[in-house]
């Protein structure tokens, strides 16, 4: 076995012992494993939040992206704070309304609000198929990475097999306490790592950010700017930006609910969501390593493997290793919370088992399940890394006008509108990501957006219709009667 | 003791409408500045990117700075914690009259408390 092999070999595993540190002796009840007893402070809230934001697509995707679509990349920076401006106010109620009714998830949130079962089930289902390719990305990710960092992809598959399992393991065993004792170790890790690698290599490259740059605007100017109406054109930054970030004000992905349940207070989470944005600055440090990739290794190179392989050509084995293990910890970490999302999504929205002990139950088979099905599509169908994180907002971002009305117009809006402008916006998504040519590259999700609400809008309309020429139904015969 | 219905230290129509305008400068600077070719060119500021500053500074560090801003100008946050105690109560109740394994759909006297 090579250095790097051993260091990633032994990285993988210290997060696992990590997460199995979480807890003392295994869970046993559904609600202490999935939002931890909802006693988690400001710190550890915090990691699980930021968790959204740093996962593989930071190691890989990010500077990936600019080096297939230039200063279009920089979307991926302001989302986060916008969403957190709405969460500040939204997140403390969603908070409450979960501790007051025991909500575990974002569908049992959803059926509480509108009081129907079919919306819960709906969300449940919604919730397990857009999140699969969320787990898959990360797999997918963390098999990459080993592979960039060792040349040599049979090493790729098996750790993301041996990674996975032990995954599994944790996450058994301990829960949201795993996730967030391995999520304090990921974010040191990750951080330490973007500095070292993100500062040293424009260094040793080019001799500085300033001159990456200062190239790139003598010869590629075009890459320094968001024009046009093409992919990564105007149209797509700001759709794109706009759909992700109603996917983080409005909490669309359903794994990132445990973490805001999981809060002792809503002032927790008011004060997580003052800070975070700042945090999310960060991102900046993989975008100029992209740009760095660009000017050193061309604009045709291979944008996911950016990062890994300038990092290649300048550090010692070791420091690739703690590299990989660093990724690693991205793609293991937010996994985990995943798992924790789909299994309890499943077993308590979908299958809508009674009994609290056998929803336990099945929700551990399911994480096993979810994680085979999952292994087995990123080995078979690895895809490239953005469009599926794309994918994954466009899709659950439906939820939002779901969520919002639930929150804001305290349930004056029926049920079946909400359902039928899910599932046109459903329709539309699907349409548009696997048939339809997009108009000037916008983001299918706001046309589903769009479409959605104007569904609502009109099953309203005639509801409110049907509702006046009923009471003045009424009416008449009451007046024909006296 | 007061209690969130008899406290008088509510947020007004006239605070909520300057929080509304600070929360909007962001997400308008977000949306806007990518048409406008002096944050939007092929140059660069302060060696970097001009959209990458101008995306990076509404995008994070004014958003901090606003909601900084309206954490210190709130009235109501002993409110916050009263509502949280009240949902806490609630959940308490729940759990005692718990007859079943699981809680049943009903409607959320949180939402109508917060009003």
């Amino acid at each position: 076995m090579s250095t790097i092999e051993i260091v990633t070999l032994g990285g993988i595993v210290l997060v696992a012992i990590l997460g199995f540190i979480g807890r003392k002796k295994p869970n046993a009840d559904l609600s202490e494993w999935t939002v931890g007893g909802r006693r988690f402070g400001v710190a550890t809230t915090w990691l699980l939040q930021a968790g959204e934001t740093f996962t593989t697509f930071t190691f890989l995707g990010t500077a990936g992206l600019v080096v297939s679509g230039g200063a279009a990349a920089f979307y991926s920076m302001p989302y986060v704070p916008l969403g957190y401006l709405v969460l500040y106010f939204i997140g403390p109620k969603i908070w409450r309304m979960a501790k007051a009714r025991g909500h575990l998830t974002q569908a049992d949130f959803l059926e509480h609000s509108y009081s129907s079962r079919t919306l819960g089930v709906i969300a449940g289902i919604c919730g397990v198929i857009f999140l699969l390719p969320y787990l898959q990305l990360q797999i997918t990710g963390l098999g990459l990475i080993v592979q960039l960092v060792t040349g040599n992809r049979t090493t790729g598959v098996w750790s993301m097999v041996i990674a996975f399992i032990l995954v599994v393991a944790f996450v058994l065993w301990s829960g949201l306490r795993g996730v967030a004792t391995t999520a304090y170790f990921k974010d040191a890790l990750m951080l330490v790592m973007l500095f070292v690698v993100c500062i040293s290599i424009p260094i040793h490259f080019t001799g500085g950010f300033t001159n990456v740059f200062d190239t790139v605007a003598a010869t590629m100017p075009d890459l320094l700017s968001v024009h046009g109406t093409e992919e990564y054109g105007i149209p797509w930054y700001i759709s794109n930006m706009a759909i992700s970030a109603i996917g983080v004000a409005f909490v669309t992905l359903p794994h990132m609910w445990p973490p805001i349940l999981a809060a002792r207070s809503s002032a927790v989470l008011r004060q997580n969501y003052l800070w975070l944005p700042i945090y999310n600055t960060f991102i900046v440090l993989p975008l100029i390593v992209g740009y760095v990739a660009v000017v050193i290794l061309g604009r045709n190179t291979d944008a996911d493997s950016a990062l890994l392989h300038l990092s290649g050509q300048m550090f010692p084995d070791w420091v690739i290793g703690v590299l990989a293990v660093a990724g690693i910890t991205t793609a293991m970490v937010p996994s985990a919370a995943l798992l924790i999302g789909i299994s309890t999504l499943a077993s308590r929205n979908v299958f809508r088992i009674r009994s609290e002990r056998h929803q336990f139950t099945a929700t551990q088979i399911i994480v096993v399940v979810a994680t085979a099905l999952s292994l087995l599509l990123a080995i078979v169908m690895p895809d490239l890394l953005a469009n599926l994180l794309l994918l994954t907002f466009s899709g659950l971002d439906q939820l939002a006008p779901a969520i919002a009305a639930a929150l804001f117009f305290r349930g004056r809006l029926s049920v079946r509108s909400i359902i039928a402008g899910l599932a046109a916006g459903l329709i539309v998504v699907i349409s548009y990501t696997f048939w339809l040519p997009l108009p000037w590259a916008i983001s299918e999700g706001i046309i589903g957006l769009g479409v959605n609400i104007l569904v609502v809008a009109v099953c309203e309309a005639v509801r409110a219709g049907v509702g006046r020429s009923q009471a003045e139904t009424s009416t008449e015969s009451i007046g024909q009667r006296a | 003791m007061s209690t969130p219905d008899s406290d008088t230290r509510r947020v007004t129509k006239g605070r909520v409408t300057v929080w509304a305008v600070l929360c909007l400068i962001p997400v308008i600077a977000a949306f806007v500045l990518q048409w406008l070719p002096i944050f939007n060119g092929p140059h660069l500021f302060l060696g970097l990117p001009t959209i990458l500053w101008w995306t990076c500074v509404p995008g994070s560090l004014l958003v901090t700075g606003i909601l900084l801003i309206i954490e210190k100008t709130r009235p109501d946050l002993e409110r916050q914690g009263h509502l949280d105690d009240l949902a806490l109560e609630e959940a308490e109740r729940l759990e005692s009259a718990k007859v079943g394994d699981r809680p049943e759909v009903q409607a959320h006297p949180d939402n109508a408390r917060e009003g």
